[in-house]
């Protein structure tokens, strides 16, 4: 991908990184999966995204990619929240 | 003289640990897989489920059921690590570990023991809820994280059952026609332990209201003389009457960086946004798959056919999947296109390879793995490679058991007309489990192609097939270069054969449009 775009993760790292800023509300399970990941900058990713100041010091692919994350986390609750409300609305 | 195997010998030879510990497996899948896996052997599941539910003659009986086992499931997903089973599975459970003895053959006519492995079976499913698509997770779920971790670390959602005996991989449809073990699932799949690695991947894609596919039917142009007889070449020996070709890319010297460039502006222009795009089998060399990489924006993903050959003149087939930030995945066709003497005349290719014999494709088909990619909770992709569609062996039939929401079948093949080969897999795979299908040749092989009978309709590039509507051919009207398609989710309830619904949770991609795109340089 061209300059400017984001942090390039492997199968792994991404696959580790979407459970991370799902599923990651124990501390030592965040850890745990961070450790888990194969590239430094997937980690930086990682990192950054649950610590401001990580992210404000980061490489701009790097923030590039966290904020592909949140926003992806700010998707899927925006799709679920409506898939409820359909499901609500057809057994009306 | 034989010896019948014993259930026992059978549930050992899944779990070894059961021979001397016969505690219940505490992890839903493994306690899925081990009785689902019995029932299915047996057939055991039909005979029970001709008078179903168990207590089908008390008032509301078959909502007792569901609601029982729903109840059953939910205690155990909430408490699995450190749960102790209730009453009535440890009971359920005990009666499987008391015929061990039992030959194989009898369970059928065991009714309590079917409906003991049946009720484990259910629970173990109702507690697997949500392990296939990443979603947004309400509360904290230690499920949903310890099935994450499975799924990344060992392909299988499997904890003490190993891979090589059976795979458990999540279910995202559960057929809504005739009666296999497929029928009793909602959310996890039994597959036996085969050939074919699966990887069941996540990235953070954004899905919005409809998914706009951009189809480039490339290339414009197949010739004859891109087709080698390389059998003298070959690294393997076959009888007189096979030969071995290869299909060579290289020489397609057209800009297609810029095309593709142009025609995903004009595409972005039309609808607003384009989510994906889709090329043809062995449509791309290497080099030009790079330089697409390079020119799309990260938020558009791609799957297209890259070839070439490898350092012996071996072809190389495979698909890729780009779905940034997650690097390139590479998949390889699992099947050597066969070409017999029909479809030589059919391609008009006589006059390199001769119809007195059968031509094998000369392609490296090791390494065989199958890649889920899983976007959100609505959406989990597969993408087949030609024949990989029409063969049950070895990933198709994975696909049925998985059922994932848009299967993408990149060919290189004559038009998809509704009455060819690809519509009638596709439908297999839309009826059974409900998959939506995407097939896409390109429009060089579509008009290399000669029907013995009627007209040549060329311009039938691709098909769309899903649960809901006959399969819809898409066309590529003179003097246009792509397609632009929309496609919309739909939900529906679906039922296991034992009467339980996902409460409207499965997703079905629809076609919502499509639109003829044209090069806006050409104009």
């Amino acid at each position: 991908m061209a300059a400017g775009s984001m942090v390039l993760l492997t199968p792994h790292d991404s696959s580790v990184l979407s459970s991370l800023v799902q599923y990651s509300r124990p501390s030592d399970r965040r850890q745990q999966l961070l450790d888990s990941l194969e590239k430094p900058d997937a980690r930086m990713v990682g990192e950054a995204f649950f610590d401001d100041q990580k992210y404000e010091k980061a490489p701009e692919e790097v923030r590039l990619t966290v904020d592909q994350f949140r926003a992806w986390v700010d998707n899927n609750k925006h799709r679920r929240l409506q898939r409820e409300a359909l499901r609500r609305a057809a057994r009306r | 003289m034989s010896v019948e195997a014993t259930i026992g010998e059978f549930l050992t030879g899944i779990l070894p640990r059961l021979r001397d510990d016969r505690s219940l497996p505490s992890w839903p899948p493994d306690c899925f897989a081990v009785c689902l896996a019995l029932l299915k052997r047996t057939g055991a599941y039909a005979k029970l489920l001709q008078d179903w539910p168990p207590d089908r003659h008390a008032s509301e009986g078959l909502a007792k059921w569901t609601t029982s086992v729903q109840e059953t499931g939910n205690e155990w997903r909430d408490g699995w690590s450190s749960w102790t089973p209730n009453t009535e599975l440890t009971t359920a459970w005990q009666r499987v570990c008391d015929s061990f003895g039992a030959a194989l053959g009898g369970l059928s006519a065991d009714r309590a023991l079917c409906e003991a492995l049946f009720k484990l079976v259910v629970v173990a499913d109702e507690a697997s809820e949500g392990t296939g698509a990443p979603e947004d997770p309400e509360e904290d779920d230690a499920f949903l994280r310890a099935s994450r971790d499975a799924l990344r670390s060992r392909a299988t959602l499997g904890d003490e059952i190993d891979p090589t005996r059976l795979r458990i991989l999540p279910r995202m449809h559960t057929p809504q026609n005739g009666l296999t073990d497929r029928s009793l699932s909602l959310y996890l799949s039994l597959c036996e332990a085969g050939e074919v690695t699966p990887h069941w991947l996540s990235t953070p894609f954004l899905q919005h209201e409809s998914l706009n596919l951009l189809l480039i039917p490339w290339p414009a142009e197949v010739l004859v003389s891109q087709f080698r007889d390389v059998t003298n070449a070959a690294n393997m020996a076959l009888p007189d009457r096979f030969g071995y070709f290869t299909y060579d890319i290289s020489n397609q010297c057209e800009d297609l960086a810029g095309c593709v460039e142009a025609l995903y502006a004009e595409a972005k222009r039309n609808l607003g946004r384009i989510d994906g795009v889709v090329l043809p089998e062995l449509s791309l060399t290497d080099q030009q798959f790079r330089d697409l990489r390079d020119i799309l924006p990260p938020d558009c993903f791609i799957v297209a056919g890259v070839g070439g050959a490898d350092k012996q003149g071996r072809g190389e087939n495979e698909v890729r999947l780009s779905f940034p930030p997650m690097d390139v995945l590479r998949q390889k066709k699992h099947h050597p296109w066969k070409l017999n003497e029909s479809q030589i005349v059919q391609y008009g290719l006589g006059g390199v390879l001769t119809p007195s014999l059968d031509w094998w494709e000369y392609a490296d088909l090791a390494e065989r793995s199958l890649r889920f990619v899983a976007i959100n909770q609505d959406l989990v992709i597969c993408a087949l490679v030609c024949e990989d569609l029409a063969r049950p062996d070895p990933v198709a039939n994975i696909v049925r058991t998985v059922g994932p929401n848009l299967v993408i079948a990149l060919l290189m093949d004559g038009p998809q007309t509704r009455e060819r080969w690809a519509a009638r897999y596709a439908t297999v795979l839309a009826d059974d489990p409900g998959c939506s299908v995407l097939s896409l040749t390109s429009i060089g092989m579509a008009r290399l192609s000669r029907p013995e009978a009627g007209p040549n309709r060329s311009n039938v590039v691709a098909l769309w097939k899903d649960a809901f509507k006959g399969a819809t051919e898409i066309e590529l009207p003179p003097g246009f270069a792509a397609i632009a398609v929309s496609l919309s989710v739909r939900y529906r309830e679906e039922f296991t054969a034992d009467g339980r619904g996902d409460d409207g949770k499965a997703a079905f991609p629809i076609l919502s449009g499509t639109h003829p795109i044209a090069d806006p340089r050409r104009r």
